[in-house]
């Protein structure tokens, strides 16, 4: 808080560190912002691109003179665009939407999306903020794992049929031997006894 | 460079005026993005050249810095790599697209009114010469007029801004094209530029 009365140089001094401290601020801001691993972008209230980082560019492929200016909708398949929107405009914060992405070029990914809406000092909304990461790999994993699952619980299934099979026939192997020791035990008595 | 490229800019760098770093790095990044680094560091070359051995990566966002430089910087980009006069309009639209000052204030982007309304506050942040007034607008009609005073005239400050204004009021819109023409200007005898905004 800046006292009253103060001398010119006073006021120069002080604007001068003001100026320093928003320089950190900005380098601050700037730096973190584009170390971040995961992609961010943020829009204005309509939806339209106002800023990205490094890690979107890399995962999209898209440029700030490309992409800046458009609306986020570009980025997005149709039908899910029309799925988030509703949640984006309506809560507050979501995070961990699995949803799929649209590259340049159209191809399609799997990302994880997290959204915050941004507002005013006044609390007006004035945007969103958004997050992805890919998760396409992850999700290619968990499928062949779930693939390699199913196939070989299959494979166990088909050899427990084929053991009750075997069992059943050895079992009533075992039984039938029985009676017939069973029968020649009783004819060897009859025979005896003749 | 040749002596009349060289005199042109020693002729830009007596302008008066200071500009925010982030503008000169708007003018890196598009420059960047079209040439790659080898570009830039031929414009840094440059103004080597004009007695002016400036490292690009030292400037400061919200530094203050010649206005000159910027519109040297256009100049250079344009000779160096036979861009056509018409570029400097797309200098200044690809500008908004790099400026951390515009995220930042996105509070403004709420409309074209309230964006054309704190015209004077954004130029005031930009620049530290003259002035800009929103001095019509028509809700209706969709378009709106902002008067700059106090800077010389110069078709690459007319260019710029003409570009400039075309895409931040853009960003207001959710899908809408935006025109601007500008309807006095300084160059022409008249006590100030003034740019009439269009939009659908």
């Amino acid at each position: 808080m800046l006292k009253k009365n103060l001398t010119k140089n006073e006021l120069l001094t002080a604007l001068q560190k003001s100026e320093e401290d928003l320089e950190d601020l900005e380098s601050y801001i700037n730096d973190l912002f584009n170390f971040a691993p995961f992609s961010l972008c943020a829009t204005t209230h309509l939806g339209i691109i106002i800023n990205i980082n490094l890690s979107f560019k890399e995962l999209t492929g898209y440029t700030e003179i490309e992409i800046v200016g458009q609306n986020v909708s570009v980025l997005f398949p149709k039908n899910e665009w029309t799925r988030i929107k509703k949640e984006i405009y309506r809560k507050e914060v979501f995070r961990n939407r699995e949803t799929n992405l649209l590259k340049k070029g159209q191809q399609k990914i799997t990302v994880s999306l997290s959204s915050t809406s941004r507002k005013d000092l006044a609390g007006n909304k004035i945007g969103y903020s958004m997050a992805f990461y890919d998760i396409t790999e992850l999700k290619k994993l968990q499928e062949d794992l779930e693939k390699r699952v199913e196939e070989r619980t299959e494979q166990l299934s088909k050899r427990l049929d084929e053991l009750e099979k075997f069992r059943k026939v050895t079992i009533g192997r075992e039984l039938r031997m029985s009676e017939l020791k069973k029968e020649i035990r009783e004819l060897k008595e009859k025979l005896k006894n003749c | 460079m040749n002596q009349k490229i060289k005199k042109e800019c020693q002729d830009l760098l007596k302008i008066k005026g200071r500009i925010r770093g982030v503008i000169l790095q708007t003018d890196i990044n598009y420059v960047l993005q079209r040439k790659g680094e080898e570009g830039v560091k031929r414009i840094e070359q440059g103004f080597k050249e004009l007695g002016f051995p400036i490292d690009f990566k030292e400037i400061k966002a919200v530094g203050w810095y010649p206005l000159g430089w910027a519109m040297v910087f256009g100049v250079l980009a344009l000779k160096f790599f036979n861009w056509p006069e018409s570029d400097m309009v797309e200098f200044g639209k690809q500008a908004p697209k790099f400026s951390f000052l515009i995220r930042a204030l996105a509070k403004y982007l709420l409309s074209p009114k309230v964006l054309l309304k704190a015209s004077s506050k954004l130029w005031t942040k930009q620049v530290n010469i003259g002035k800009a007034e929103l001095v019509e607008f028509d809700g209706q009609k969709k378009q709106a007029a902002v008067q700059i005073k106090g800077i010389e005239g110069h078709w690459i400050i007319c260019d710029y801004i003409r570009g400039y204004l075309e895409t931040i009021v853009a960003l207001t819109l959710k899908d809408g094209e935006v025109k601007v023409e500008e309807t006095k200007c300084v160059l022409k005898g008249d006590p100030y530029h003034q740019f009439k905004i269009t939009w659908q």
